[in-house]
């Protein structure tokens, strides 16, 4: 990734020039950190892109200042503290994906200002949450439940909206944001080859009342997690032998990740106008262990090289928002949006001691998709009746592409798919009275795989008192079947896996209760408690069946013949108190799921317990804000197929504990220090793991963390006219 | 004026943090070695290819200019080469891609005995300004043969589907290639009259004991008496089957899991794994015909075109039908009646006489010809078999097994081997030396020592514990060691070996 290191430099002869500008500015706003006010730690806030699921969900908010406490760079920072989602790292591929209510990423979809993100094979599910950088972030959105009507297709254990910054919400024409971060992981540290280094640049400009324009763009270097591992440069040898001792490369591989964007925010007349362009670039090298030790035919010393791997991801994004009024109070909101994803591999032979390539093997596009998308819909269509409101609105979905790996490397059908959906779909909001009301929804999908679908949801809000809040949501959704399970082929002499284009959708249901009551303590203190109760039951789940096929021989491949039901309960905690903010809460979740539909064993409900608690103060004397999050992750079995048929299988229970401080030294200049991981989590053991998956004689476990880390922000925020 | 301060600061904080260390993403160096520093030409051989190697595959074409100097000979009386040289310099040209170059140095007469003749060739210059010669710049190439005592070896056995077998031999240094499916059995020279089986095509015979009308048998045949086999069941478990029929003993022929045999009472498809003259599935040879009965092959399993998944061996393709075979012999020659399974109107004849000079003369059913393989018995003294099958047990499992990467060595024609295995004082292989040979070690009656053993193909590294001694059949002792299975690009069937004259 040369690349980068060219881009930087241009960049910041532009910030030079500018400073010029900056220093005859006056600078007496207030910064934009100190004037959000620490009023509030709930999880649950109102949101404008999503402009009807606050009424018919419980939507649960992560703002700036959350983002602030823990340094965040990428969603995967972040993430973890909500207390039903659970962020699992891939050490070997560099991804991290979320669970939600012990449902993995392909059942939560993951929006950008209310738009379905490019996966790496669909839309929306399954993302990688690291690859979503924070930097020009307003808030995050998280709505829990399943969430078809709204929000389509996989949206079934919830959604998650990433909030774009629109326009500068002071009285300056310019604001100019710089940062860099310089964290360990775990305790591993250099200046450039360990650790990792994130710098940011943003430049805010309103041109006039009505238009603002930003441009940014961020750099995260990952140096990875050795954890014992030598690195890419490290070989045993011995007697001119290669000895192969599995400390080659690293545990958790490096990831240099690239962000730049650009947003346009307008208003025409009542119209508002927001334009997001976004491009991302990912490198992420994988290092083998294995090492070859062959003779150099010319001089008979050994040549050690390493068969090595990069993965390339490149993904441009361009949404447009269009909203306004149409008559009275009846607003319409229009979304169209064009995105494309590329992954480059790149496979070449490395010569360990000259420390260069010696032969590329491969060098393609393997992935590919290119997405055509739009939304729309109408709200308030009856604004004069108190009783009746209608929301309708479509969503349409083209998606061409093709992916060489997840179709197997045997693969000789690595052809272009092309993948469409048109989604018709409406809520109805009946106030029956001034405190009960329900809200009826449907969908209907037209999917170019799987044909039709009709999916609906119910909610309905009693009030009790103005403080005093009751919800109940149900709903449905579908997990549609991914690429893999759709296309993968391998089949040889020994192996005979393939999917199966015949799949349906995983069907989901949920239901939501939800109590909430505020509680005003005295003028500058409140507590609100919401007690929640939930039930998922998902049909028709897709797993790994044996078949036989036509020449008697088995066949690996994938039915909708699993069930999964998960029911649980939660309490939620927040209080304010002068200059403490503390939350606590606690979710209680069981999951049955019957392996293969016809057998009725084994299917009780396995509990598993998480806690999350984050307490914060603030000093006002010397600027400085205190903070800390915990969250203890219960052990969570799983029913999987052993030796002896189904089996129940375990990852321990493990905490995670943040700490930071975040201290204003200047008016323009703050600093954040903090520690991640206090609890130095690396691997936690896990039964539940295929044997075999690293080391040996060790117990299985799964990666969680890379120990603990420190880190140190310095934030520079210049407002001028 | 600070806010300026800061400003630079922090500017020069993202400058500095965001360089990152990128050396070492580029290209290695671009050097050109000869692939040997001495090159031995016989008194029969009239050219010689003489190899240029690169440390990578060329990002650009370009030319290597090789200089020469002669040593009692001169160009277009003694030698020439190709490209022409006559200039006193050969342009060998490179294309973008290319791993390596070669010219050939054609020899137009021989040496007088008792006098050194030889060129030398070096590397001279190059067009491409940032190639580098190697440690290896020049290359003697002599008219007369040189012994050879050491080398490294890169195997031909040809990549993932192994679709070579290949034979070495140590004191010349030569290594002999031979694709195998080009022969199913081979006869032996010896006094004894015994057929063979080519094991690196997983070829299987049965005997059908009692038949000796080859045009009597057909698919749709009854066995002249039932045979009492063992057969595994679909639990992998043994299980006891009575054949009857032609037809049921075809589903236990070929080699696999499910083979038929019966180590009990000596039923064998295939020939054991040691090689030896008692072992073969066919019956020694009757100098009374009669005595001979008709066996069905197997022919075993085409080699597959497509590459293997990097990491992993594609060898076994379709099988490749049935024949029916019936040898004679004379004691002095073979004669083999052959036809199709479903034949009944006529088959061939082929008569083969001994040739002592070689262990065994192969021979291909479906072309119908001798086929040259071995070379002359006292000529290789190693055969990297690469696919190599036989009815046993492995591990208590006892099927028809196909292994890869096998190695054998040449027990028939007197070459003796053992392993070595590093533990306790004994010596590494760089230490081994003369004094710690093991005369009693050596084994010459079976020719499997080596077998896979000598990577983990599980684990996917080679076996850094053992190494190999072989005395060759001239008294010649040489160790050797493997160094790799794969290639650089992490394909199988790639061998490499390190060898030295003790």
């Amino acid at each position: 990734m040369s690349l980068n290191k060219n881009i930087n430099l241009p960049f910041l002869t532009l910030l030079f020039s500018l400073f010029g500008l900056a220093q005859e500015s006056k600078t007496t706003q207030k910064d934009s950190l100190s004037m959000q006010q620490l009023d509030e730690v709930v999880l649950t806030g109102e949101s404008k892109v999503m402009s009807l699921s606050k009424k018919l969900f419980a939507v649960g908010v992560l703002d700036q200042k959350d983002i602030a406490k823990v340094a965040g760079n990428n969603l995967a920072d972040i993430l973890n503290y909500n207390l039903n989602i659970t962020v699992t790292p891939d050490p070997s591929t560099g991804r991290s994906t979320i669970s939600m209510f012990g449902l993995d990423g392909q059942y939560v979809k993951v929006l950008i200002d209310g738009i379905p993100m490019a996966s790496d094979n669909g839309m929306g599910n399954n993302i990688d949450i690291t690859q979503i950088n924070l930097e020009d972030v307003e808030r995050i959105e998280i709505v829990e439940g399943s969430m078809g009507v709204l929000y389509g297709d996989n949206a079934v254990a919830g959604v998650i909206n990433i909030v774009s910054k629109r326009g500068l919400n002071n009285n300056h024409k310019w604001q100019l944001q710089l940062s860099v971060q310089e964290e360990t992981v775990g305790s591993e540290y250099a200046l450039f080859d360990e650790g990792r280094h994130i710098q940011n640049v943003k430049l805010s400009h309103q041109l006039s009342d009505k238009t603002s324009i930003a441009i940014g763009g961020s750099r995260n270097d990952n140096a990875g997690f050795f954890n014992g591992y030598r690195g890419k440069n490290y070989v045993n040898i011995q007697d001119n032998a290669v000895v192969n001792d599995s400390l080659r490369g690293m545990e958790w591989n490096p990831k240099e990740q690239l962000t730049a964007y650009g947003n346009l925010n307008t208003s025409l007349g009542k119209h508002n106008i927001f334009y997001k362009i976004q491009y991302y670039d990912e490198s992420v090298p994988v290092y083998n262990h294995y090492i070859n030790g062959r003779l150099d035919s010319n001089t008979g010393m050994v040549r050690p090289t390493a068969l090595d791997e990069n993965f390339d991801t490149e993904r441009l994004m361009n949404n447009l928002n269009v909203t306004g009024p149409i008559k009275g109070s009846t607003v319409y909101n229009l979304s169209v949006s064009h995105q494309t994803q590329k992954r480059y591999y790149k496979q070449y032979v490395y010569n360990i001691l000259e420390q260069g390539i010696e032969s590329v093997i491969a060098d393609d596009l393997s992935q590919s998709s290119e997405i055509w998308y739009s939304k729309g819909f109408v709200s308030n269509m009856v604004p004069k009746s108190d009783f009746l409101n209608l929301q309708l609105g479509y969503e349409f979905n083209h998606q061409t592409g093709f992916d060489a790996i997840a179709t197997g490397a045997y693969s000789s059908d690595v052809v272009e798919n092309t993948l469409e959906n048109y989604d018709f779909f409406g809520v109805a909001d009946f106030n029956l009275t001034n405190r009960f009301s329900i809200f009826p929804g449907a969908r209907f999908t037209n999917n170019s795989q799987f044909g039709n679908k009709l999916i609906w949801s119910l909610s309905s809000t009693y009030d009790i008192s103005n403080t005093f809040k009751i919800k109940a949501v149900f709903g449905s959704a579908f997990r549609a079947p991914n690429f893999e399970e759709l296309f993968f082929y391998f089949v040889d002499s020994n192996h005979n896996v393939q999917g199966n284009p015949e799949l349906e959708p995983e069907d989901g249901i949920s239901l939501f209760l939800n109590v909430e009551e505020k509680f005003r303590l005295s003028d500058t203190s409140m507590l609100k408690t919401a007690l929640k109760s939930y039930y998922f039951d998902i049909d028709g789940k897709i797993a790994s069946v044996i078949d036989v096929d036509e020449q008697d021989r088995n066949l690996f491949t994938f039915d909708n013949v699993d069930r999964s039901r998960i029911l649980g309960f939660s309490l939620e905690n927040s209080l304010t108190m002068n200059r403490w903010q503390a939350s606590l809460g606690m979710t209680y979740l069981g999951a049955s799921t019957t392996v293969d539909e016809s057998t009725e064993d084994n299917s009780d409900y396995l509990w598993s317990f998480n806690l999350q608690s984050a307490l914060s103060y603030t000093v006002p004397s010397i600027n400085t804000t205190l903070s800390a999050q915990l969250k203890y992750t219960g052990r969570t079995q799983i029913v999987q197929s052993g030796s002896d048929g189904t089996e129940v299988g375990q990852t321990d229970d493990f905490t995670w504990m943040d700490a930071s401080a975040r201290t204003h030294i200047t008016k323009n200049l703050s600093l954040t220090l903090g520690a991640r991981n206090i609890f130095d989590i690396v691997r936690v053991n896990a039964s539940d793991t295929p044997t075999g998956a690293h080391g040996s004689g060790g117990a299985p476990s799964r990666l969680f963390g890379n120990g603990r880390s420190y880190y140190l922000k310095l934030l520079y925020n210049l407002n001028f006219n | 004026m600070r806010k300026t301060i800061i400003l630079k600061a922090i500017a020069l904080l993202l400058v500095i943090s965001s360089c990152s260390d990128d050396e070492g993403q580029d290209l290695i160096d671009f050097t050109v070695n000869f692939n040997s520093e001495t090159v031995s030409t016989t008194e029969k051989d009239t050219s010689v290819d003489v190899q240029l190697n690169f440390s990578r595959p060329a990002s650009e074409a370009g030319t290597i200019s090789i200089a020469y100097t002669a040593t009692n000979a001169e160009y277009g009386t003694d030698f020439t080469t190709t490209p022409d040289g006559e200039s006193g310099t050969i342009a060998v040209a490179v294309a973008k891609g290319d791993h390596s170059a070669s010219f050939t140095f054609n020899k137009l007469s021989n040496a007088i005995e008792g006098s050194t003749k030889s060129v030398t060739f070096s590397i001279g210059s190059f067009d491409q300004t940032d190639w580098k010669q190697g440690a290896k710049a020049s290359a003697l190439v002599s008219f007369t043969p040189i012994a050879s005592t050491n080398g490294i070896i890169d195997s031909e056995n040809g990549g993932s589907n192994i679709p070579n077998q290949v034979y070495f031999d140590f004191s010349s240094a030569t290594q002999t290639a031979v694709r195998r499916d080009t022969w199913e059995i081979a006869f032996y020279n010896g006094t004894e009259n015994r057929v063979f089986l080519n094991p690196a095509l997983a070829v299987s015979a049965v005997e059908i004991t009692g038949e000796t009308d080859l045009l009597a048998i057909t698919e749709a045949s009854d066995l002249p008496e039932p045979m009492e086999l063992t057969g595994l069941n679909a639990m992998f478990q043994p299980e006891a089957v009575t054949v009857g029929t032609v037809s049921e003993l075809l589903e236990g022929l070929p080699v696999g899991y499910y083979q038929y045999g019966n180590l009990d009472e000596g039923i064998s498809f295939t020939d054991n794994a040691e090689g030896t003259l008692e072992g073969t599935a066919f019956s020694e040879v009757s100098t009374t015909a009669t005595e001979n009965y008709v066996y069905i092959l197997s022919l075993g399993y085409e080699i597959p075109t497509k590459p293997a998944e990097t990491g992993s061996i594609a060898t076994t393709g379709d099988q490749r039908g049935y024949m029916k075979v019936r040898v004679l012999s004379d004691g002095n020659s073979y004669t083999i009646q052959y036809a199709e399974l479903a034949e009944t109107e006529s088959y061939n004849e082929v008569t083969i006489s001994k040739d002592a000079a070689y262990n065994l003369t192969a021979f291909s059913l479906t072309n119908g010809e001798t086929i040259s393989v071995e070379p002359n018995k006292d000529q290789w003294d190693i055969n990297l078999s690469g696919v190599f099958s036989y009815y046993g047990d492995s591990g208590g499992l006892v099927a028809g097994l196909t292994y890869s990467d096998y190695v054998l060595h040449n027990t028939l024609g007197n070459v003796g081997l053992y392993q070595v295995t590093i533990e306790g004082d004994v010596p590494t292989y760089s230490n081994f030396t003369m004094g710690d040979v093991d005369e009693s070690a050596f084994v010459f009656d079976n020719r499997a020592v080596v077998g896979s053993g000598w990577r983990d193909a599980f684990n996917g590294v080679i076996n850094e514990n053992v190494y190999y001694v072989l005395k060759d059949a001239d008294g010649n002792y040489y160790k050797f060691d493997f160094t790799d299975y794969k290639s650089t690009e992490g394909e199988r069937g790639h061998y490499q070996f390190t060898y030295e004259r003790l």
